[in-house]
């Protein structure tokens, strides 16, 4: 056919505009809100200063809170500024401004001094920004929480501060994002959560909590949109249930060993660990501490003890180190020690040189109450061993009140063996021990009637002259260094030690190895200690008497063996001075090389993941599985969110498949529990989803009986429902055709400006329908059977309708129409927040955990 | 409207149409539509009906209630598109031949001459067409469908356009024939003009005693722009989706166990015609559900026979229910 010539249009009549320029108008208008920069800066200026009462926690007090207000003030400030002076606003600088003025805020805190004006940075101001830095990160290791103020403090604070805020100010004003400017917030919330778990209290978690909440109900202060915000509210709320809820339920006992031994990490001169198969090398005499006692000199000056034995390496078992654990306000009794006997109370004064620079605070066993070191120095009650936490022992002064055990022979011999469940590692024996060893230990302690005999002959084993003092370790003839040694007879204190900790424990007799120094050279009135007394020892316990030391090694530094270790009973006091001369230094420690030293690193970091859980026992254990539980249920809950969200990307992957999309729409419906009527059209499912239907009508939509029916007759008669006082609108069907007296009134009008003269004045008349008239106005064209005017007048220039217009031409027109990927995002956005703020709050829950469109899905 | 026109061979349904030429018709129509609104008060839903038959080229069935303003439509639209108009009055004792025409026996030419009855008109009224014999009833029935008739074996073509809107009272009055199912068939729409609205029905008293509301009427269109719109109005396109649609509506009311007799094929071909009619004068160049919606209640309503009694209320309603059971789409 040929339509050769075009109708002229005499008339300006309507043409309808293309539906993809609608749409993006639509993606614009719903973005551009009034410049409300100054109620955003507000928001953002009020949480951060909410955060900041929350990582006051931290600190003893507020001297810190000044700079950095003040900074995050002038940087919101600017940023206001920026953003709603329409010259600066359109320049899109906000951020950089932002940055130069959270720049100039930074030196005035942190580099008052070097600034040119007060405010102009210098070279030097760099160098002070940094050594405040510095400065900060050093009191984090000094300090204990709460902790004062320090400058370097308040630099850190300022700049993490002022860059977050710059960063949540753009997200909350450029972006439009405040819900991923909440997560920076919590990342200041780490601050307390990490440092000073104890000292948070409920107010600062209010705060935060409630700035976290003032972030996310930002885009909802401006407009009247509470309900959206509600949702808003409850994600928020269940993030910081989540957030904060975890942590609390896990007791903070995990989380701080893992600083202390971070702490711990630069572990340096003395080694704990032991290796049997080492060579003693030559070791410097230089004296690295000096010491006086009110006790027997012949007492070892211990730094820890080790009980973790391989077959080959000794090395401590994993302990927590709790930083609240302070030596100087005392530590526990020792271990298996009677309260009124069997020990003497000593004190002993040690001057550390500078070199001596280690973290295990030398005391001879066992160690009570330090005096002059500061209170970062903590110990692990199972060892008495103190430790500094970041601290070293370079210089240090200080006296030590100890215990010295000094049991009663009588006393060991009527020990009981001990329960094993109590002694697990330090009756362990290395799987790769061989029978030997355990066979030698029972054929030397032959004749013992009690654990403490058994021990005297064991020691009297090694010390009875088959065994040779040496330097050098054992040849390498079997497997085993253990039985190597009891085959060679010869090695130094460490081989010693430890067949004999082994055999001991080959018997049932808990034994585990101190490693320390052995008396030392004698000097005015007390005696200098040097890396040639180095040593070890096993100690082994009994019950009533605790750990007792043994000294099975027959030379070397070592000394005579205690005098409960003799079977006479009668303690040989011999003179202490022999140790000194014993000129083979034998001891293990220090030397280990640098592959030792990363061991050691190693076994540290090891130790923290290990231990971490042990210490809190069951009550952990309960926790952790509560946790667990927890994190369970809830990844549960979210499962079919997350399938959702992967139906709904499936979806709308490809914004050329409208149906597709149209599939997502139907869904979010069916979620907000307002399914579509298969029976209705697009453009009615449009008034459904945007929420403009006329009560009435949509009443009418899901019934499907006779009521159902006449209601759908009755509007498809034209007469608008909500105008039902027109007379015998009744009538359904044709009956009802312009019973309205609404229908008669415009006509009636375009008739007389028709008469007139004037066309096209119905767009006119319609251009003056109210907002609030429109939908019903357009619900009642829709149905009309013979409309008068185009179907798209009156239409907002909403997402939907852009998309119901592509999709209805695509489907019936035959028309090649696709949106592009912001549309359809405008659109899910669109019809989601519609729909949820019309939805009842428990639809609008389990829209968002339990989706229904999941269990009835849109075919 | 002076540029406007189509040709007559331009009948291929795979031409496309712009918005240019819907635009046109919808002036068209809008023109046509004030015109007669200007002489019935307040009727516009049913001018708008009978201009959507016009222009789908179906007849109008317009059925109420005696002194509602029938007539009077259908004597609008004749003069409104300027064609001739013939009114048929029917009685029980009219004779098919009355209506179609008769061969007379001319004395002169010795040749018998065809007489043309009423019914060679472009609007062709028939008054009470219930009040007629079936058997005049179903003399209308050729002209109706084919736009021809045969008197004697001799076949006469309708003008262009043809359009018959009969006017039937309610069929319980006195006096009256039921009209006949194969002829309501072929009516595209059967309208009820209702009574008028309070203040329309004042001013009418007020219009119609002072001078004929016909007067005032007057030729806003002529023959040759509808017979163009109507080949625009031809070319709206359909797709399979749509008259999927329609078809399963058919189906519907065909399996509905509260309608006796569902509807016929052609219900759909006038259904879709009509859509299309719809659509353009909604402004589009593609018919949609909502006017098959919109519709269906119109042009379906009288094919059904209720179980219940043939009602025309109680058809509309039935046909809604069917509406309200029918997906509109495959995705829906």
């Amino acid at each position: 056919m040929s339509l050769d010539a075009p109708p002229t249009r005499s008339h300006g009549d309507s043409a309808a505009e293309p539906p993809s320029q609608s749409a993006s108008d639509a993606v614009t208008t719903n973005d551009s809100r009034p410049p409300t920069g100054w109620l955003e800066a507000i928001i953002v200026f009020a949480a951060m200063t909410l955060t900041a009462v929350a990582v006051s926690a931290v600190f003893k007090d507020f001297a810190w809170l000044a700079p950095v207000l003040v900074s995050v003030g002038l940087v919101v400030l600017v940023g206001a500024v920026f953003r709603s002076v329409p010259v600066l606003r359109s320049s899109g600088t906000a951020v950089i401004a932002q940055c130069a003025a959270g720049l100039v805020a930074v030196f005035v805190v942190c580099a008052k001094g070097t600034l040119l004006l007060g405010f102009i940075p210098t070279g030097s101001s760099f160098g002070k920004v940094i050594d405040q830095l510095s400065a900060g990160v050093s009191d984090l290791y000094a300090t204990a929480p709460p902790a004062a103020s320090t400058p370097g403090f308040t630099a850190m604070l300022t700049i993490a501060f002022t860059l977050i805020t710059i960063l949540i100010d753009g997200l909350v004003a450029d972006l439009r994002a405040p819900k991923v400017g909440g997560v920076l917030l919590l990342v200041l919330w780490m601050i307390p959560v990490y440092f000073a778990s104890q000292e948070v209290r409920w107010w600062h978690i209010v705060a935060i909590l409630a700035a976290f909440l003032l972030l996310m109900l930002s885009p909802y202060l401006p407009a009247t949109r509470w309900r959206g915000g509600m949702t808003a509210v409850l994600a928020g709320a269940l993030a910081l249930a989540i957030g904060l809820g975890l942590p609390l339920l896990l007791p903070p006992v995990p989380s701080l060993p893992d600083r202390a031994s971070k702490g711990q990490g630069d572990l340096t001169v003395t080694n704990p660990f032991l290796n049997l198969r080492q060579n003693l090398g030559d070791r410097d005499d230089a004296t690295l501490f000096s010491y006086q006692t009110t006790g027997e000199d012949s007492d070892p000056v211990r730094l820890t003890s080790i009980d973790d034995f391989d077959g080959e390496n000794w090395a401590p078992s994993p302990f927590s180190l709790d930083p609240f654990a302070i030596a100087t306000d005392g530590m526990p009794w020792p271990e298996g020690m009677p309260r009124d006997k069997n020990f003497k109370e000593e004190t002993i004064d040690v001057a550390i040189g500078d070199e001596y620079d280690q973290q295990y605070l030398p005391s001879p066993y066992a160690p009570q109450q330090p005096e002059g070191v500061d209170r970062r120095w903590i110990f692990d009650e199972k060892t008495l061993t103190v430790v500094g936490n970041g601290e070293k022992t370079g210089g240090l002064q200080y006296s030590m009140d100890y215990l010295s055990p000094n049991p009663d022979v009588k006393d060991l011999q009527s020990a009981t063996p001990v329960d094993k469940k109590d002694f697990d590692t330090e009756l362990e024996v290395p799987d790769s021990l061989p029978a030997s060893v355990q066979e030698t230990a029972e054929r030397v302690t032959a004749d013992a009637e009690n654990q403490w005999e058994a021990a005297v002959l064991l020691q009297a084993y090694f010390r009875g002259g088959d065994f040779e003092y040496s330097i050098d370790a054992p040849e390498r003839a079997s497997g085993d260094a253990i039985s190597d040694f009891l085959a060679d007879k010869k090695g130094y204190c460490v081989q010693f030690s430890s067949a004999m900790t082994i055999m001991a424990r080959t018997m049932g007799i808990p034994a585990r190895i101190g490693v320390g120094f052995a008396g030392g050279e004698k000097a005015d009135g007390g005696f200098d200690v040097s890396m040639q007394d180095s040593h070890a020892w096993p100690e082994l316990y009994f019950e009533g008497a605790g750990w007792v030391r043994f000294e099975p090694t027959p030379g070397g530094p070592a000394g005579d063996p205690p005098k409960w270790t003799l079977a006479s009973g009668t303690a040989e006091n011999e003179d202490s001075d022999e140790s000194e001369s014993a000129s083979p230094s034998e001891e293990p420690t220090e030397e280990t090389s640098a592959a030792g030293n990363d061991e050691s690193e190693e076994a540290g970091d090891e130790e923290t993941s290990t231990q971490a859980a042990e210490p809190a026992g069951a009550n952990l254990t309960t926790y952790v599985w509560v946790g667990v539980i927890v994190l369970a249920l809830l990844l549960l809950a979210a499962i079919p969110a997350i399938w959702r969200s992967i139906l709904r990307s499936r979806r709308t992957k490809d914004p050329h498949d409208l149906e597709a999309v149209w599939t997502e729409v139907r869904a979010l419906a069916t979620d907000y529990g307002q399914s579509l009527d298969p029976s209705r059209t697009l453009r009615f499912n449009e008034l459904v989803l945007a929420g403009t239907l006329p009560t009435a009508a949509s009443g009418s939509t899901g019934t499907t009986g006779g009521a159902g029916t006449a209601g759908r007759a009755g509007t498809a008669g034209g007469a608008g429902s909500s105008t039902a006082g027109g007379a015998a609108s009744g009538g359904a069907g044709p009956a009802a055709v312009e019973v309205d007296p609404e229908t008669g009134e415009p006509l009636r009008r375009s008739a007389a400006e028709v008469a007139a003269g004037s066309s096209g004045t119905t767009e006119e008349s319609d251009g003056r329908v109210g907002a609030a008239e429109r939908s019903d106005e357009r619900l009642r064209r829709l149905q009309r059977p013979a409309p008068n005017e185009p179907d798209d007048r009156g239409r907002d220039d909403s997402a939907l309708s852009a998309f119901v217009d592509a999709l209805e031409a695509k489907r019936y027109g035959a028309a090649a129409e696709s949106l592009d990927d912001s549309e359809v995002r405008a659109l899910i956005d669109e019809v989601g927040t519609d729909l949820s703020e019309r939805a009842t709050s428990g639809n609008r829950i389990s829209a968002k955990i339990w989706p229904a469109s999941l269990f009835n899905r849109p075919k | 409207m002076e540029g406007m026109s189509i040709s007559q061979e331009g009948t291929q349904t795979n031409s496309v149409i712009g918005a240019e030429h819907i635009e046109w018709v919808q002036h068209l129509t809008s023109r046509a539509r004030t015109a007669m609104n200007a002489v019935l008060e307040g009727k516009d839903e049913a001018v708008g009906l009978s201009l959507i038959a016009l222009l789908a080229g179906g007849h109008v069935l317009l059925e109420d209630v005696p002194g509602v303003g029938k007539t009077l439509l259908a004597r609008a639209m004749g003069k409104v598109v300027d064609g001739s108009v013939r009114r048929i009055q029917f009685t029980p004792d009219l004779l098919p031949t009355d209506v179609v025409g008769v061969n007379l026996f001319n004395q002169e030419t010795r040749h018998f001459e065809f007489r043309q009855g009423p019914v060679f008109a472009n609007i062709v009224i028939a008054d009470e067409i219930n009040r007629a014999s079936p058997k005049t009833q179903s003399a209308m029935l050729e002209c109706m469908a084919e736009g021809q008739a045969t008197i004697d074996g001799q076949t006469y073509q309708m003008p262009t356009p043809f359009i018959v809107v009969a006017t039937q009272n309610p069929i319980d009055m006195e006096g009256t024939y039921a009209l006949p199912e194969a002829q309501r068939d072929r009516f595209l729409t059967r309208i009820s003009l209702g009574y008028p609205a309070t203040a329309d029905e004042v001013d009418l008293l007020d219009n119609q005693i002072q001078n004929d509301p016909l007067e005032s009427a007057t030729a806003v269109t002529n023959l040759e722009q509808i017979t163009q719109a109507r080949t625009i109005v031809r070319h709206v396109s359909a797709s399979r989706q749509l008259r999927e649609y329609i078809v399963a509506i058919l189906q519907a009311t065909r399996d509905d166990q509260a309608i006796l007799l569902g509807s016929s094929p052609r219900g759909g071909v006038h259904l879709l015609r009509a859509a299309k009619a719809r659509a353009a004068l909604s402004g589009r160049t593609f018919a949609t559900p909502d006017d098959v919606q919109a519709l269906a209640p119109y042009i379906l309503a009288h094919r059904i026979i209720p179980r219940d009694g043939d009602d025309s209320d109680l058809a509309a309603d039935l046909i809604g229910r069917v509406l309200a059971r029918v997906p509109v789409s495959a995705n829906q």
